[in-house]
């Protein structure tokens, strides 16, 4: 299942509709739309997780490199609608209680 | 992670011999999808061949092994190095390099293998260390920790990858209960947060009883038992029964023999 993203917004807010399986070979992908809508400051990035069914580590590396970002530019970092897949190896890392998370898309 | 069928592996009449000798002689099974599946059996029984013949270590003399559906025993070498890209492996000795830091250890196989940025990289390599319970070791090497932390960061580098499928060679060897006990839950909650398959090599029956859901038994090459593990403690085969039981192999020497094995001579009046 090929990787879909979709980013959707403006005016330094921004929502990443992602679709497919995010693993080693197609979280690069992710990486460049995250960097791309970064804000120089403020703002938002919601990345919409609803249609991601699997997510390795390198998915969660991605997450954690945006977050990182946004921590820097002041920019609000949002994940919405993980998966219960997603979610797990988020609460396996330790990381569902520092990433903000919507539950609805 | 596109394969969604049932078994991740099935072994087919499965034949390894060393020269003429038949080490492993006809074995028949498969392994499950997300299921924790445990070779067991004694010393020199066959289960570390069988284990590098399940990674494509070593071509078997005849039979296929199937993974994902496809045969690895008639892979060309480029079609079996993409295939150890899905699985990891946990090496007995941890099988760290002992020049790199455990960061650099566990990062080797993703600089090698994939496009993924360097910062990307590190970030996941803390992920695996701190899964295994090695969060702030990232700079130590091997030669300066103990050897149960040798064998978390010898599985955080397995699961580098991501892989579908870990095989471990006698995870426990070595380590004291208390330590086996905390990689037995590792190894567990690995299966049920990634779904992911394992595959134990071991004769540690404490750590069987906690991890395993299915237990294949070996014995003189050939698989005397599979089931869950209640189901082999009732089996009524002689050699289960006497693994379970801890008794020892009664001894086939007769004095007699012994003598004539150390001075190579019949001892008088013995007319055999």
């Amino acid at each position: 299942m090929p990787l879909e993203i979709d980013k959707q917004g403006g005016a330094g807010s921004w929502v990443i509709a992602v679709r497919g399986e995010v693993d080693l070979y197609s979280s690069p992908e992710l990486r460049t739309a995250i960097t791309k809508a970064m804000p120089k400051s403020g703002g938002s990035v919601t990345v919409n997780l609803s249609g991601v069914p699997y997510m390795d580590s390198s998915g969660v590396a991605t997450l954690v490199e945006g977050y990182r970002s946004a921590l820097e530019t002041g920019t609000q970092f949002v994940l919405a609608a993980p998966s219960q897949a997603v979610m797990k190896v988020l609460q396996l890392s330790r990381l569902d209680s520092v990433f903000t998370i919507r539950e609805g898309a | 992670m596109n394969d969604t069928s049932e078994h991740i592996i099935e072994v087919r009449d499965l034949v390894v011999k060393y020269g003429d000798r038949t080490v492993l002689d006809g074995l028949n099974f498969q392994i499950r999808r997300g299921e924790t599946f445990v070779i067991l059996g004694g010393s020199g029984c066959g289960k570390s061949t069988l284990l590098r013949n399940l990674v494509g270590l070593m071509r078997p003399y005849s039979g296929e092994i199937l993974f994902n559906g496809r045969d690895i025993t008639t892979m060309t070498d480029d079609e079996r190095i993409e295939v150890r890209k899905r699985v990891g492996m946990c090496f007995q000795g941890s099988a760290l390099f002992n020049s790199m830091s455990l960061a650099d250890n566990v990062a080797l196989p993703l600089r090698e293998h994939t496009r993924l940025a360097s910062s990307t990289i590190d970030i996941q390599t803390k992920i695996k260390l701190a899964l295994v319970g090695l969060s702030g070791f990232e700079e130590y090497l091997p030669a300066e920790i103990s050897g149960g932390m040798k064998k978390r960061a010898g599985l955080a580098r397995a699961m580098a990858m991501d892989p579908e499928i870990i095989f471990y060679d006698e995870p426990s060897a070595g380590l004291d209960p208390i330590v086996a006990a905390g990689l037995d839950m590792l190894i567990r909650k690995m299966q049920s947060t990634f779904n992911l398959t394992s595959v134990v090599v071991t004769h540690e029956m404490a750590s069987v009883r906690l991890i395993a859901d299915t237990v294949c038994m070996l014995n003189a090459g050939r698989i005397v038992g599979t089931g869950k593990i209640d189901e082999l403690e009732r089996s009524k085969d002689p050699f289960i029964q006497q693994f379970f039981e801890r008794r020892p192999d009664e001894e086939s020497d007769t004095r007699d023999d012994y003598i004539r094995s150390l001075m190579g001579i019949d001892l008088p009046g013995n007319a055999t």
